[in-house]
C-alpha cells in the first residue's frame, strides 16, 4: 500500500498503528458504560451495577420522561419596554459601528440592547469586513463575571467619589513634593486619549507618558529613526507587492495588522492574474509560512547573517558597495539567491520585511527596502502605522525609576507590565515604593493586584472612543450596551483627576470638531458629519504623497552589520535557540481569559488549551521524543517544564513557545489553559515575557543558549487534527481500487504545471472520470434556469485561506456552539461546527502545508440522511443539510456515515452543567447573554453540525421579499453571507444561490480549479473548494516533488 | 351451527359499523356556513356571546319568517321596536347581534338543519375554526360518538338476542321439544365468548381503538388550547379592537416588522391614556371604578399623574409583567412578519376572534401538525401580482424542516 501523500500528523506519516486503528473509528472513545453505571450504583449502595439496575434505570427514565411530559408548562412572562426606545425593533438586530481593542473597526449586531456577535467593518480598508479571532472573542469578555465590578482600594470596593477624592489629594500630594508622575499604557490608538494624557501630566512638573508593547515591535519603528530620522512603523501595502520576502514575519497570523495584510496579500494571489511570488525565511513555521511559495527554514542565530547576505546580493544588482567579512550563507535551493533577484527584479514593487525585533536587523531591512526603491510603494513611511508604538527602552527606564523609588504616582491604563514584561519583577517591587498607584485594568490581572486602587474602565463596548489605525484611517468607539458594572471609563477618570469637569463623550465630539471636521469637505454641520461618522464608524483621509529618503550613510550601516555578524554560528550542538511566538488566539495574553480564544486550536499545531515547546522533527526523531513528552527547557536562567509538540518544518537547533500563557491572577479560564501536575510536577503554561529582555535598544524574542532535556513523564495534549479522519486506509482496499484517499481531500498544483498544461490534463482526466460516476438517486433539483428556488452552495478557495481560524470563532459566537474544554476535545469530542484541516506533505523537515476549512458539505446525496432512523436529518430543496435537534435521538449513525466527519454530538449539556463546563462563562446568567436569540441551544443527546447559517438566510430571504414587495423575490447575491464568510478577511470563502448563473457562487463552481472532496463517493457536496496554486515554477516543482519522493521511502512502513 | 353463523353475523356488524363510523364524514353546508359566520357568537349548546342555538329551530317552529329577518338584520329589528326582538335583545345582556343581509333562504333553511341536528356531543366553546381540513383522527370527538355508536349497537344486540330466545322458546314449546333452561343459554353464551373468532375480533377492535386514541392524545401533549391565565391589567381586547376598532398593528406593531408581533410598550398605551383615565359605564359605579383602577395600572408603570396631568420627575420605571399566553417551543422558529407581510394572513386566522375576548385565551393548538396543515392547504397569497399562482406554502418549500427548526 502506497504512502499518503499528504499527512495530517507524523503518526499518518509513520502510520503508527494507533493512527490506524483510529482512522476507523468515528467516536474513537468507547462509552464508559459499565463504568458509569458502576460509579452511580456504588455510590448510591455500594452495590455493583448489572443489566438490569441498567434497565430498572432506563424504566424509570423513561416513565420519568413520560410523565413530565404531561406536566403544564411553567408559566412564562412577556415583559415589554415600558418606554420603547424608537430605534430599537424587538426581534430585529441592531447594528453598531465601533472598533475591536486589536484597532479592527467593527459591526457589533445588538438584539435587544445586548451585543450578540463582532463583525468588522466592511467600509473599512483596515477591515474590510475581516475580523481576527481575537477580535470575534473579545465579545465574550464583556459578559465575564469576573470582570472588575466597581472601583476599589486594596481590594475594599469604594464609591466613585470617595475613590476621587483619595486620588486628587494623593496627587496634589505627589504634586507638591515635585516627584515624578508616570501614565504607563500599551499603544493608544486613540488620539483623544493620548491628548487627555498629555493634558493630565501637563499638571506635573515631571509628568510623562510610557508606552510598551508586550510583544513589541519597537525596532521597526526605531530603525526607522535611524534610517529615515522618523520614528514611525510604516503601513504596508501587500496588494502593491510582486515579490514579497519575509524574515520570520507572520505577517498573516500575528505580526502588526495582520487581518489588513492578509486581505490585500491575496490581491496578487489569484493564478488567473500575474501572481506575487512569496519567500518565507523562517525558524518556526507559520501560518504565513505555510502560505510561502517557497518556504526555508533558518536558524534565528543565522538570521541576521542571512539578511546580510541578501544585502550583498541586492546591493551587487543595484551597484552599491557590499558588507566586507560577512560569513557566507545560503539556504537549500540557493533561497537567498532567488529572493535578491525576485526582489530586485520586482523593485519597486517588492516588499522585504523582518519580523525579529531587534534594531540592527530592521535597519539593513529599511535599507535593502530603501534600495529597493519599495517606500512610497509598497511601504509607506510618510503615512505611518500607528500600531506598535512601543519604547521598549523607555519602558526600561521607566521601571529603573520606579524601582529606586523616585516614581511618585504611576497609573497604568488597562497595562499589565507585571506580567507582560521581562521586567515584571522590578515593576513589582516597585510598586511598593510609590505614593500612588492605580490601574484602570477592566479585569483583574497581575499589576492591578498590586495597585492600590483600581479604577476599572469600562469594557470597549460599554464605551465612547476613538482610534487611529494610521495617519489616514481613524475610526470611532460607540457604546453598544449600558454599563453592566458600575466601573467609569478611563479617559473620564483622568479627566476628573485633571480636575476637568468635561465629559469624555463631550471632549471626544469637540475634538472631532476641531480636529477632524475641518479635514472633509463633504458635510458642512457638525452634527451630521458626527452622525454620518458614528454611523459609518470609519473615516479615511487622503493619503499623502512623497517618498521617504534614507537619511544614513551606506558606512553608518556597518555598525549594524557588524552586530548582525556577532550571534552566527554556522553549527550548534547541544542548544538551542528558543523563540518566543505568539499564537493566533492567545497572542500577547491579554485576553487569554477567553474560553473561545484558548479552545481554538493553534492553526499550524492545532493543539487547544496549552502551551508546549515545539521542537523540530530531526530532533524528536534522535531522542525519541513523541508529541506530549514533557521536557524541561531552561534559557535565560528560568526553567519551564512543557509538553513537546513536534514541528515538521521547524529550523534545526530552534525551540519555540508561546507568549500569553502562566498567568497567575487573572481567571478561571486561564488557569486550565495553564496545564495540570504531572508526577507531582505543573506541566504547561509558563510565563516566557521575564526572557524578553531589552538588548540593543529592544526587546527580544529570541533567546540564545536554550537547553532541553527530558523527564521521561508524558503529558496529554489536546490537539484536533489527529482525529476527524478522512481518511481510512483500509477502506481503500475494501474497495479494490487503486486511490490514494488523501489526494482526493487536497487538490494543488502550481503555476509551473498550469503553464505545461499538466494541470489542464489532470482536471480533464477527473471530469472524464466523473462520467463514470454512478448514482443511486435522482437529482433533487430542478433546472436551475427555470426554477424559481434558491440553490444555496458555497465555494472555498485553499489558494486565498491563510488558515488564522477567524472563521471558527465566528460560527461560534454565531451559532452558539458551546466550549467543551481540554479533557473532552483530547476525547476527540469538539463541538466546532467548522474546523480547519491542515495537511503537511513533502519532507516533514521542511513541508509544504494546505490548510482546508471543512464543515458540512451539504451534499445532495447525503450519508447521513439515508442512516438517520427517525428523519431527524433531511434535505432542503434549497440545498441544505437540515437537521432537526427535536426529532434527533442520538444513534449517531450519521456522524459514522459521513465522510467528511464534520457532525458533531452534544455528549453533554454544556451550556447548563455545572460540575464540568463551568468554567467558560455560560453558567451564569450574564455569560448566557451572549447567545445569539435566532439559534436554538442544543441540549445533551443530539447531533448538530454546520446549517449554513440558515437563521441568515432565512432572515435575508424575508428581508428580500419584503423589500421587493414580491413572494418569489431572491436575495441579491452577496447581500447573505454565513458567518465564516464574513469573517474571513481574505474572501476565500463564497457562498450564493447556485441557479443564479451569475452569482459570485456559481461562476466560481464553473472554473477549472473547482473540485470536489472525496468526488468517488459521489455525495454531490454542496461546497466545492478552488484547487490551491503555488506560485512555482516548473523546476522548483520537480524540487519539491522529489522531496516528496523522498520522504516515502523516509518513513519505512 | 346456526348459533355460530349468528354470531359471526353479529361480530361483522359491529366491526363494520364501528369503522364506517370512523370514517363518517358528513360536512353539511349549513355546518360550514355556521362555523364561517356564526360561531364566533354562538355554539349549538353553550352560551359564548350569543345564547346557544341547538333549540333555536324548535322553539320558532312555526315563526320562521320572523326568525329569518331576525338573522338577516338583528340590529334593525331591535331598531324597529319588534317586542320579540328587543326581548331577546334584553335577555341576552343586550349584546347585539350583527346583521347578515346577504344570507339566503336556503343558507337559512341549512343553518337550522345544522341547529336542529347538531354535530354529536362535546362540542367545545373554545374549539377552533379549524383550518381547511383537519385530521379526522385528531378530533376526539370522534371517538366519543363512536363510544356511544357501541352502545347502541350492543342494546340492539341484547334486544335481538332476547326477541330470538323468546323465539326460539316458542318454536321449541310449539315442536315440543324441551325448553331451553337458564344453564343452557349460560353454556351458550360461555360458547360464544370463548369462541376464538370472537375473542380474536375483540382484541383487534380494543388495539385498534385503543392505539388510535393513544396517538390522538399523545399529540396534544404540550399543546395548551384555551390557556386564558389571568393577566395584571383586565385588559379588554373586545373593547379595544372589537368596539373602538383599533387597528390590530397599532399596538403590535412588530407583527409586520419582526418575528415577535410586541406585547405593546406602556408608552403606547399612553398615546391614548393620558386622555382617558376610566371607562364610564353609565348606571354601572362599580364596573366604571374597577375600569379607572386598571388604568391606573399603566400610569403606576410609566409614572403619569393623571391629576397633574404631567409624567412624575424621576420616577422609576416599573414594567407590566404580562403572561404570555402563545409559547412556541425553543426549537421552533416563528416569524410574524413572514406570515403578515408576506403571506398576507390576518391575525385572526391564527388568534381567533380577538375582538370578541374579553380575556384572551389561545385559541388554535400551536401545535405543528397545525402548522403543517396550513402550510400544505392553505392557498398562498402572491406579493405584488392579482392573480394567485394556486401555490400552497408546501409548494414553495414550506415543508422543509430548516423553516422554522434551526
Amino acid at each position: 500500500m502506497s504512502k499518503p501523500r499528504y499527512w495530517r500528523g507524523l503518526e499518518e506519516l509513520e502510520q503508527t498503528p494507533e493512527f490506524i486503528a483510529r482512522a476507523k473509528n468515528e467516536f474513537p472513545s468507547d462509552i464508559p458504560m459499565d463504568q458509569v453505571l458502576k460509579e452511580v450504583a456504588e455510590e448510591d449502595s455500594g452495590l455493583q451495577a448489572n443489566r438490569r439496575d441498567f434497565l430498572k434505570v432506563l424504566g424509570f427514565g423513561l416513565s420519568a420522561a413520560a410523565l413530565a411530559a404531561c406536566a403544564e408548562g411553567p408559566v412564562k412572562k412577556a415583559i415589554p419596554y415600558v418606554n420603547k426606545p424608537q430605534d430599537i425593533i424587538p426581534g430585529v438586530a441592531n447594528w453598531y459601528a465601533s472598533t475591536a481593542p486589536t484597532g479592527t473597526p467593527v459591526l457589533v449586531r445588538t438584539r435587544e440592547g445586548r451585543p450578540i456577535k463582532l463583525e468588522g467593518n466592511p467600509d473599512s480598508r483596515i477591515a474590510k469586513g475581516g475580523l481576527s479571532a481575537i477580535g470575534h472573542a473579545s465579545l465574550l469578555n464583556l459578559y465575564e463575571t469576573e470582570r472588575h465590578q466597581s472601583a476599589s482600594k486594596k481590594s475594599n470596593p469604594l464609591d466613585w467619589d470617595t475613590v476621587d477624592g483619595e486620588i486628587r489629594a494623593k496627587l496634589d500630594q505627589v504634586k507638591a513634593a515635585g516627584s515624578a508622575v508616570r501614565v504607563v499604557s500599551g499603544s493608544i490608538l486613540s488620539p483623544t486619549t493620548r491628548q487627555i494624557i498629555t493634558e493630565f501630566l501637563a499638571q506635573f512638573a515631571d509628568g510623562k507618558h510610557i508606552s510598551y508593547d508586550a510583544v513589541s515591535f519597537s525596532a521597526v519603528a526605531r530603525a526607522h529613526e535611524i534610517v529615515f530620522g522618523k520614528r514611525v512603523v510604516p503601513q504596508y501595502h501587500f496588494d502593491k507587492a510582486m515579490s514579497i520576502v519575509s524574515f520570520s514575519a507572520d505577517f498573516l497570523g500575528t505580526w502588526i495588522s495582520p487581518i489588513e495584510y492578509a486581505a490585500d496579500y491575496v490581491v496578487n494571489r489569484d493564478p488567473e492574474k500575474p501572481m506575487s511570488r512569496h519567500l518565507q525565511f523562517e525558524s518556526l513555521l507559520t501560518t504565513t509560512g505555510a502560505k510561502a511559495d517557497l518556504r526555508f527554514p533558518v536558524n534565528p542565530s543565522q538570521q541576521g547573517v542571512a539578511l546580510l547576505n541578501l544585502y550583498n546580493k541586492i546591493a551587487a544588482k543595484v551597484g552599491k558597495g557590499a558588507f566586507p567579512g560577512v560569513p557566507e550563507f545560503n539556504t537549500a535551493m540557493n533561497g537567498l539567491d532567488l529572493a535578491a533577484t525576485e526582489l530586485f527584479e520586482q523593485r519597486g514593487k517588492s516588499l522585504l520585511i523582518c519580523g525579529t525585533n531587534d534594531v540592527a536587523a530592521q535597519v539593513i531591512v529599511a535599507s535593502i527596502n530603501a534600495m529597493l526603491g519599495n517606500y512610497g510603494a509598497t511601504l509607506d513611511a510618510e503615512n505611518p502605522s500607528y500600531y506598535y508604538q512601543g519604547n521598549d527602552e523607555a519602558f526600561a527606564q521607566f521601571a529603573d525609576e520606579l524601582s529606586a523609588g523616585k516614581v511618585g504616582a504611576v497609573i497604568f491604563l488597562d497595562a499589565n507590565p507585571v506580567y507582560e514584561t521581562a521586567l515584571g519583577e522590578k515593576v513589582k517591587d516597585g510598586l511598593t515604593k510609590t505614593t500612588l498607584s492605580v490601574s484602570t485594568a477592566v479585569r483583574p490581572d497581575e499589576t492591578s493586584a498590586l495597585c492600590e486602587y483600581v479604577c476599572p474602565d469600562h469594557h470597549y463596548l460599554e464605551s465612547w472612543g476613538d482610534a487611529q489605525q494610521t495617519a489616514v484611517h481613524f475610526s470611532l468607539i460607540q457604546p453598544t450596551i449600558y454599563p453592566l458594572f458600575k466601573t467609569r471609563q478611563a479617559q473620564d477618570s483622568l479627566l476628573k483627576w485633571s480636575g476637568s469637569t468635561q465629559k469624555y463623550y463631550d471632549y471626544l465630539k469637540n475634538w472631532w470638531a476641531t480636529a477632524m471636521m475641518p479635514k472633509q469637505t463633504q458635510y458642512t454641520s457638525f452634527q451630521t458629519f458626527w452622525d454620518e461618522s458614528l454611523r459609518k464608524g470609519v473615516m479615511e483621509l487622503p493619503y499623502t504623497a512623497a517618498a521617504s529618503a534614507a537619511t544614513i550613510a551606506d558606512t553608518a550601516l556597518l555598525e549594524y552589520a557588524d552586530r548582525l555578524k556577532q550571534g552566527f554560528a554556522a553549527e550548534q550542538a547541544d542548544t538551542f535557540d528558543l523563540v518566543l511566538f505568539e499564537k493566533v488566539g492567545i497572542r500577547d495574553g491579554k485576553f487569554a481569559n477567553n474560553p473561545w480564544l484558548q479552545e481554538l486550536p493553534d492553526p499550524v499545531t492545532k493543539v487547544s488549551w496549552d502551551n508546549y515547546v515545539t521542537i523540530p522533527y530531526q530532533y524528536a526523531a534522535e531522542k525519541g521524543l513523541k508529541d506530549g513528552s514533557v521536557v524541561e527547557v531552561k534559557a535565560g536562567g528560568a526553567s519551564y517544564f512543557l509538553p513537546v509538540v513536534i514541528q515538521p518544518g521547524q529550523a534545526k537547533n530552534t525551540l519555540g513557545i508561546a507568549l500569553g500563557y502562566g498567568r497567575t491572577a487573572a481567571g478561571k479560564v486561564i488557569v486550565r489553559g495553564n496545564g495540570s501536575k504531572v508526577n507531582g510536577r505543573q506541566v504547561g503554561g509558563g510565563n516566557v515575557y521575564p526572557l524578553a529582555v531589552v538588548a540593543n535598544g529592544a526587546a527580544s524574542f529570541t533567546v540564545a543558549g536554550a537547553t532541553i532535556s527530558a523527564t521521561g513523564d508524558t503529558y496529554t495534549i489536546a490537539q484536533i487534527q489527529t482525529f476527524n479522519t478522512l481518511y481510512d486506509p483500509a477502506k481503500g482496499v475494501a474497495f479494490g481500487l487503486d486511490f490514494d484517499r488523501t489526494e482526493k481531500i487536497i487538490e494543488e498544483t502550481t503555476t509551473g504545471l498550469i503553464s505545461s498544461g499538466e494541470f489542464g490534463k489532470k482536471v480533464k482526466e477527473r471530469e472524464d472520470h466523473k462520467k463514470h460516476l454512478v448514482s443511486l438517486w435522482d437529482s433533487h433539483f430542478e433546472d436551475p434556469e427555470t426554477s424559481r428556488q434558491i440553490h444555496w452552495k458555497m465555494a472555498i478557495d485553499l489558494n486565498k485561506c491563510t488558515g488564522c481560524g477567524a472563521c471558527v470563532v465566528a460560527c461560534q459566537s454565531e451559532n452558539n456552539i458551546p466550549v467543551v474544554g481540554k479533557d473532552e476535545i483530547a476525547r476527540h469530542r469538539d463541538m466546532y461546527w467548522m474546523r480547519i484541516d491542515r495537511y503537511y506533505s513533502g519532507s516533514p523537515e521542511n513541508p509544504d502545508v494546505v490548510f482546508q476549512p471543512m464543515m458540512c458539505q451539504h451534499c445532495d446525496n447525503a450519508p447521513c440522511e439515508t442512516v438517520c432512523p427517525v428523519l431527524a436529518t433531511l434535505h432542503s430543496n434549497e440545498g441544505l443539510n437540515q437537521m432537526v435537534y427535536p426529532r434527533c435521538v442520538g444513534t449517531r449513525y450519521c456522524a459514522n456515515n459521513c465522510p467528511y466527519k464534520v457532525r458533531r454530538f452534544n455528549w453533554f449539556n454544556y451550556w447548563n452543567d455545572k460540575d464540568l463546563f463551568s468554567d467558560f462563562y455560560s453558567h451564569s446568567e450574564m455569560g448566557r447573554l451572549v447567545l445569539n436569540p435566532d439559534v436554538t441551544v442544543r441540549f445533551r443527546g443530539v447531533m448538530e453540525k454546520c446549517s449554513f447559517c440558515v437563521q441568515r438566510l432565512q432572515e435575508g430571504k424575508l428581508r428580500a421579499k419584503v423589500n421587493a414587495n414580491s413572494t418569489f423575490a431572491k436575495p441579491e447575491d452577496g447581500s447573505i453571507k454565513t458567518a465564516c464568510q464574513q469573517s474571513c478577511p481574505t474572501g476565500a470563502i463564497v457562498f450564493g444561490d447556485f441557479n443564479d448563473p451569475d452569482s459570485e457562487v456559481s461562476k466560481l463552481f464553473r472554473k477549472d480549479r473547482s473540485y470536489v472532496v472525496i468526488e468517488e463517493v459521489k455525495t454531490l457536496p454542496n461546497v466545492q473548494y478552488m484547487t490551491l496554486v503555488r506560485n512555482r515554477n516548473a523546476e522548483e516543482t520537480e524540487a519539491k516533488l522529489e522531496e516528496r519522493h523522498a520522504t516515502q521511502t523516509y518513513s519505512k512502513a | 351451527m346456526e348459533g355460530k353463523g349468528l354470531v359471526r353475523i353479529l361480530t361483522f356488524c359491529i366491526l363494520v359499523a364501528g369503522f364506517s363510523a370512523l370514517s363518517a364524514q358528513t360536512a353539511a353546508e349549513g355546518k360550514a356556513l355556521f362555523k364561517q359566520q356564526c360561531s364566533s357568537c354562538h355554539a349549538l349548546n353553550k352560551k359564548i356571546i350569543g345564547p346557544a342555538l341547538a333549540g333555536v329551530p324548535a322553539k320558532y317552529a312555526g315563526d320562521e319568517e320572523w326568525l329569518y329577518k331576525w338573522i338577516r338584520n338583528a340590529p334593525g329589528l331591535i331598531a324597529s321596536g319588534d317586542a320579540k326582538a328587543v326581548k331577546l335583545y334584553e335577555e341576552n345582556g343586550k349584546q347585539q347581534m350583527s346583521a347578515f343581509p346577504s344570507l339566503t333562504d336556503a343558507q337559512i333553511q341549512g343553518l337550522l338543519a345544522y341547529m336542529k341536528e347538531g354535530d354529536g356531543p362535546a362540542v367545545d366553546p373554545k374549539g377552533p375554526i379549524t383550518t381547511a381540513v383537519t385530521d379526522p383522527l385528531a378530533d376526539p370527538a370522534i371517538y366519543y360518538s363512536l363510544l356511544g355508536l357501541v352502545g347502541v349497537l350492543a342494546l340492539i344486540t341484547l334486544l335481538l338476542v332476547v326477541i330470538t330466545a323468546t323465539l326460539v322458546t316458542a318454536v321449541r314449546a310449539k315442536e315440543q321439544k324441551e325448553a331451553f333452561t337458564f344453564a343452557d343459554v349460560l353454556t351458550k353464551t360461555r360458547e360464544i365468548l370463548r369462541n376464538k373468532f370472537v375473542i380474536t375480533a375483540a382484541v383487534c377492535f380494543i388495539f385498534v381503538m385503543g392505539t388510535a386514541k393513544l396517538i390522538a392524545e399523545a399529540r396534544t401533549i404540550g399543546l395548551h388550547q384555551g390557556y386564558m391565565p389571568t393577566q395584571p391589567i383586565a385588559y379588554s381586547h373586545k373593547l379595544h379592537a372589537g368596539e373602538y376598532q383599533i387597528a390590530c398593528q397599532y399596538c403590535h406593531a412588530g407583527a409586520s416588522k419582526s418575528k415577535s408581533a410586541w406585547i405593546p410598550s406602556a408608552n403606547v398605551c399612553m398615546n391614548c391614556h393620558k386622555a382617558i383615565a376610566q371607562k364610564e359605564y353609565p348606571g354601572d359605579a362599580a364596573r366604571t371604578a374597577q375600569s379607572k383602577a386598571e388604568i391606573a395600572k399603566i400610569y403606576a408603570a410609566v409614572g403619569w399623574d393623571p391629576d397633574a396631568f404631567q409624567y412624575i420627575a424621576g420616577y422609576e420605571e416599573k414594567p407590566i409583567e404580562w403572561i404570555r399566553i402563545h409559547n412556541t417551543p425553543d426549537h421552533a422558529y416563528f416569524n410574524h412578519a413572514q406570515h403578515v407581510v408576506v403571506g398576507g394572513i390576518e391575525c385572526q386566522t391564527c388568534h381567533g376572534p380577538i375582538q370578541e375576548m374579553e380575556v384572551v385565551y389561545q385559541y388554535t393548538e400551536l401545535g405543528m401538525g397545525w402548522c403543517i396543515n396550513c402550510h400544505r392547504n392553505q392557498k398562498v397569497k402572491v406579493l405584488g401580482q392579482d392573480n394567485s399562482d394556486d401555490l400552497t406554502v408546501e409548494d414553495m418549500g414550506g415543508l422543509n424542516c430548516a423553516r422554522c427548526h434551526y
